[in-house]
């Protein structure tokens, strides 16, 4: 399932995949896969992702 | 440049080699029992026996991790598209030598006497390179890293001409010159001539004077003794 909260709080921090990438030590790829739902992320991962963002896990990755 | 990799790209690092180790132990299981149902062995020599299942699980791999990043990681831009380059030139080397040898009746035979011989072997490195170049070429257009390179006009250029000369050296050797060299042997110095300027163009160093001097020094030394000698 599409992560469109995630992409919704990267566009708000005005970061693109690659800028988000390059600040919690990832590939841009790997952003693109999370977003797009084809990789789950370890929670150390979704913790660096919400602190990088400003959010926190319940922002990005609880599903309604 | 970071190259270290993302627990995304190790998860597949993982993957990747659970899978090869598998499949290399399986096929290698299958073929050294293959006589049990053919009842004799289905190949020809024991080398081929660990070579051929060898070598199409370590080029399927490679190219496994090539297509998901999980080698080259995607920060190395400019090696991608190289290696898809260094690839395409040992198919198209190996492709040559194939056809070449076919030509002149003194190919190996794949299957003869119901058992697989040297020939399939090198099948299966022509598939690997087959399989790697196209993994890299398709990667390099989807991520766009050919626009990377930063291949300039003055560049085509500089290509056209090396070019040009690799024709005119083949024409002297075909119709002037008293020693015929091979097609190949001409083609392999012409690709050994223009390497250090490849690969100089593609190194991130800023004093690149005195490499330069010596890179085309070495062109020049090698158009001269393809031309004259």
């Amino acid at each position: 399932m599409k992560n469109t909260k995630m992409r919704a709080a990267r566009a708000a921090a005005d970061l693109t995949q690659e800028a988000l990438a390059e600040r919690i030590g990832v590939t841009r790829q790997t952003i693109g896969a999370i977003e797009k739902g084809d990789y789950n992320p370890t929670i150390q991962l979704c913790l660096r992702i919400c602190k990088a963002l400003g959010t926190t896990l319940d922002d990005l990755f609880w599903e309604d | 440049m970071r190259q270290t990799f993302d627990e995304r790209q190790q998860q597949l690092q993982h993957r990747g080699y659970t899978v090869a180790f598998g499949v290399l132990a399986t096929s290698l299981l299958l073929a050294s029992n293959a006589e049990l149902f053919i009842l004799h062995p289905l190949f020809a020599t024991q080398a081929l026996l660990v070579g051929v299942p060898l070598v199409l699980v370590i080029g399927g791999l490679i190219s496994y991790f090539a297509a998901v990043d999980a080698y080259l990681t995607p920060q190395l831009t400019r090696t991608m598209p190289m290696l898809a380059g260094f690839f395409g030139l040992a198919l198209i080397d190996h492709g040559y030598e194939m056809v070449s040898d076919w030509r002149q009746g003194f190919s190996d035979p794949v299957w003869a006497h119901g058992q697989l011989q040297q020939g399939s072997l090198d099948w299966a490195v022509l598939l690997v390179w087959l399989a790697l170049t196209l993994t890299l070429a398709i990667k390099c257009t989807r991520e766009h890293y050919w626009h990377r390179l930063g291949i300039t006009r003055l560049h085509w250029l500089m290509l056209a001409g090396w070019g040009g000369l690799l024709v005119l050296t083949l024409w002297v050797r075909a119709n002037v010159a008293t020693v015929h060299t091979p097609v190949r042997t001409t083609v392999e110095n012409y690709v050994l001539m223009i390497l250090p300027l490849v690969m100089l163009h593609q190194l991130d160093q800023t004093h690149k004077r005195w490499p330069l001097v010596l890179s085309w020094g070495w062109f020049s030394l090698m158009a001269y003794l393809q031309l004259f000698h």
